[in-house]
């Protein structure tokens, strides 16, 4: 029957996934665009630690974010109530992303759009009040959200509560690669037909005691307590990274979707690949970008500029020197890890530097890093430590977990 | 229903987000003011940490704001 055979020709079309929205929530600023101005301005929002007391830690450095209110980021009180800092990071960008999108999802289907955000952490901030409370004065008086807000899919239910989000949705949990993780589950449940809008990306807010005490066990973080330079990914001197907070969320729409409502399309993400090797194995990394230019048909050479993960530890960032080199060869490809100036995000990486590509693509342009002046002549990599115009049609974005999981988003420019 | 009560109810309902407005005597808490279980058991702790007083609302029926101040005035101190 011929209404069939349409119905199979769709079938068969492959279903490409654009981005129509972006909403950020950064050290750096609290919306996109003071966000992105600072970032091509080399800025830095890495500071001593103001959230927390860090004495006694040997880290005394973070990327905070100064006077986020979640009322005045149309979160509503009650929600902000009961749910934690990385939860109200999340709401916030969700509801910039669809702002900025034009989106107004109760015209949509509520059950074909997901949520796919990362977080490592969970909720520090909730979980040592409730530690407070349960030590200080009686079990009995433990807040009721202790269960319900602190762990690392909280940002998700958050949100889908806000919006009333009923599609496929899942939270990825896995160290520095969560927020990859979780947009490459955005890309495939749009391609896979389950979903025409996602709001994809993560969300992250480790500033806590307990938290910095946490993350000072993984050896990730620089002991520098010099904000200029503690954060410098690829230079000769790196020891670590900083971390960041914040969120970043993406609107992602099935292509035809964004066009049939006239949506301005920011770009398309156009494959996104995961491959885990032990974390001094270089191939796990160029196995996931060579994957993501091939699902894309896309030639190393047409690379513009690499968003590298650049976690600044001596190994890391050879490592991933090693698999730049293996997948581009003698190619020059410029690369540059912005977030060396608003810290490790964890949850949001990725998604953060995919919106940092798509507003590059839009402005020709390509932020610097801003930790490091000088990168080390021994990795062979061409950093952009200061801004530069370029044409930007086509981006590869990095993240790599601590121990061993590769993540490789491609991103293409409006059409 | 005494004003000490109603203005710790008030209160409680308050640092939820709960709109003072539409915290009337007769109002329900499940059925009107839509709290969840989760509300309900920090309504109680609020109570508590403000009077020191015990006053168990998540298993209740869907309880009136007057009800609770009832509960409120009637309840003894926790032990310590």
């Amino acid at each position: 029957m011929p209404t069939s055979t349409a119905i199979d020709s769709n079938r068969d079309r492959p279903r490409r996934a654009v981005v129509t929205g972006i909403g950020v929530v950064n050290p750096l600023g609290r919306d996109a665009e003071t966000f992105w101005k600072a970032v091509q301005g080399r800025e830095s929002a890495v500071g001593p630690v103001t959230r927390c007391e860090a004495s006694g830690l040997p880290v005394r450095l973070a990327a905070e974010i100064d006077g986020f209110r979640p009322t005045n980021h149309n979160i509503p009180r009650r929600l902000a109530v009961k749910s934690d800092v990385f939860a109200h990071y999340a709401m916030a960008a969700a509801d910039e992303a669809l702002h900025d999108a034009g989106l107004d999802l109760e015209r949509h289907d509520r059950f074909r759009t997901g949520i796919c955000f990362g977080n490592n952490s969970g909720g520090w901030d909730l979980c040592e009040r409730g530690f407070r409370e349960y030590y200080e004065q009686s079990p009995a008086m433990i807040n009721p959200w202790q269960a319900t807000a602190w762990f690392p899919t909280a940002a998700q239910g958050f949100v889908s509560i806000r919006y009333g989000i009923r599609g496929y949705s899942k939270s990825v949990a896995c160290d520095r690669a969560s927020g990859g993780a979780a947009l490459r589950y955005a890309l495939r449940s749009i391609q896979w037909g389950h979903n025409d809008i996602v709001l994809a990306g993560g969300a992250e807010a480790p500033v806590t005691r307990l938290g910095l005490a946490a993350h000072v066990t993984t050896g990730e973080l620089t002991r520098s307590q010099d904000p200029e330079t503690a954060y410098a990914p690829f230079s000769a001197g790196r020891d670590g990274l900083v971390l960041g907070e914040g969120g970043t969320v993406l609107v992602m729409e099935e292509y035809e979707h964004a066009r049939q409502r006239g949506a301005r399309i920011l770009g398309e993400l156009l494959a996104v690949e995961q491959r885990t090797a032990a974390p001094d194995d270089h191939t796990g990394l160029s196995d996931a970008m060579t994957a993501a230019l091939t699902a894309a048909g896309r030639h190393p050479g047409e690379t513009d500029v690499v968003f590298a993960e650049g976690s600044g530890s001596v190994p890391g960032d050879a490592t991933e020197a090693e698999a730049l080199r293996t997948v581009f060869g003698t190619l020059r490809i410029p690369v540059t890890v912005p977030k060396s100036g608003y810290g490790h995000q964890y949850g949001a990486n990725v998604a953060t530097e995919v919106a940092c590509a798509l507003l590059a693509a839009r402005d020709a342009t390509l932020p610097p890093t801003p930790g490091t002046e000088e990168a080390d002549p021994a990795l062979g990599v061409d950093l952009v430590t200061s801004a530069r115009s370029a044409r930007v049609g086509l981006a590869l974005v990095n993240g790599r977990s601590r121990e061993g999981t590769n993540v490789a988003a491609l991103v293409g420019a409006a059409d | 229903m005494a004003t000490d009560a109603l203005d710790t109810v008030r209160k409680a309902l308050a640092t939820l987000g709960i709109p003072e407005q539409t915290v009337v005597a007769t109002a329900k808490l499940r059925g009107d003011l839509e709290l969840d279980s989760t509300e309900l058991v920090e309504v109680s702790l609020e109570i508590q940490r403000s009077t020191g007083k015990e006053v168990k609302l998540e298993l209740a029926d869907d309880l009136t704001v007057s009800d609770v101040c009832e509960l409120v005035d009637k309840a003894q101190p926790a032990a310590a």
